[in-house]
């Protein structure tokens, strides 16, 4: 996956998630560290629950356990959509 | 004549107050799903950011829920639900108590590195919190002809791989529940346990060997055990919550598949 090229619905949601969940104001960072942003594991189990609501995609709870940036986390959600 | 068919322990005109509820996935959240559907009128705790998880599960249930902020930590609080339950329903006929939290340093792998202080607020959380809660809300439940307190548990008689002091708090959270059943017998309240198989929750997902323990589970458990459904560990929960279990006090009853009845695992 090119992480540069965030494209479709899903990572849509998932970007756009992110955003509202994250501390500082402004667009994502797909590589730096969820922790800049005050993103936590918290945060990460919510977006688990948008993606079911608004993509009907189910992430197993312990999907995201070692995901560090967002680049990870749409890793991952693509993993399980595939 | 016609024939009675019962197919699971009725809870209509229960009130009955769950804490605990995550995602869907949670134990917590089969137990309100299946105890709306056995016809309870519910409501559920949470707080601080997790509300708005419990927010968002609450939206799947069968009918329409409140949460409610509760911090079973925090005293004020446990006063405080105890007022808005009184000023709701009057009287309430069970509790839940679907709550456990552990520090990562608690589940390290080697116990005795484990700071004090993170040990104690292990303990704090995940067993005092059952008397605290039972004891805020004695009133309220001394006002049902036959009121329930239930906990959850995890098999507490063995040492698991990392799950070190949580499994201390799940063998302290079982006696906890015996000298409550002790002193609240008088009041006509019961208190149980449900020690459940491993479910995959939230929670479970921080345990760092849920899976090793999870496949030894549905290796040996006679009935086979799903860490997918929580189902059946709700149903039991249910079943403490209903008149059916009304002589049972003290008790922790074992929803695992039958994996600890059983010595070694079958040949493959």
């Amino acid at each position: 996956m090119e992480r540069g090229s965030v494209s479709g619905l899903v990572d849509g949601v998932i970007i756009t998630a992110l955003v509202s969940m994250a501390a500082v104001e402004g667009p994502i960072d797909l590589g730096a560290p969820l922790a800049d942003a005050e993103i936590d594991s918290l945060d990460l189990v919510e977006l688990t629950q948008i993606l079911e609501e608004e993509c009907e995609l189910s992430v197993p709870p312990n999907a995201f356990v070692d995901v560090v940036s967002a680049g990870d986390v749409i890793d991952v959600v693509r993993s399980h959509a595939a | 004549m016609t024939a009675t068919v019962c197919t699971s322990p009725s809870l209509a005109g229960k009130r009955v107050l769950i804490t605990g509820v995550s995602t869907d996935r949670s134990i917590a959240y089969a137990v309100a799903h299946e105890a709306q559907e056995a016809g309870a009128e519910i409501v559920l705790t949470s707080f601080d950011r997790m509300r708005a998880v419990t927010e968002r599960s609450a939206r799947r249930l069968p009918e329409p829920v409140d949460v409610l902020e509760l911090d079973v930590t925090d005293e004020r609080q446990l006063e405080r639900i105890a007022t808005e339950l009184r000023t709701r329903w009057g009287r309430l006929d069970g509790v839940v108590h679907a709550i456990a939290h552990a520090p990562p340093e608690a589940m390290s792998g080697e116990l005795g590195s484990t700071p004090a202080e993170v040990a104690c607020a292990t303990f704090n959380a995940s067993t005092v919190s059952l008397a605290r809660l039972a004891t805020a809300l004695r009133g309220l439940l001394r006002g049902s002809t036959r009121s329930s307190v239930v906990s959850l548990s995890f098999e507490s008689s063995v040492a698991w791989p990392s799950y070190d002091w949580m499994g201390v708090a799940k063998a302290a959270l079982e006696a906890t529940a015996r000298y409550l059943a002790r002193d609240l017998g008088g009041d006509g309240i019961r208190v149980n346990a449900v020690s459940a198989g491993p479910v995959l929750t939230v929670a479970a997902g921080q345990i760092p060997a849920f899976a090793e323990i999870a496949d030894a589970y549905a290796h040996r458990a006679p009935l086979g055990w799903d860490r997918t459904d929580a189902r059946p560990v709700a149903g039991a929960v249910c079943f403490l919550l209903s008149d059916w279990s009304r002589g049972m006090t003290g008790q922790t009853l074992h929803v695992d598949g039958g994996c600890r009845s059983i010595g070694l695992a079958p040949e493959v």
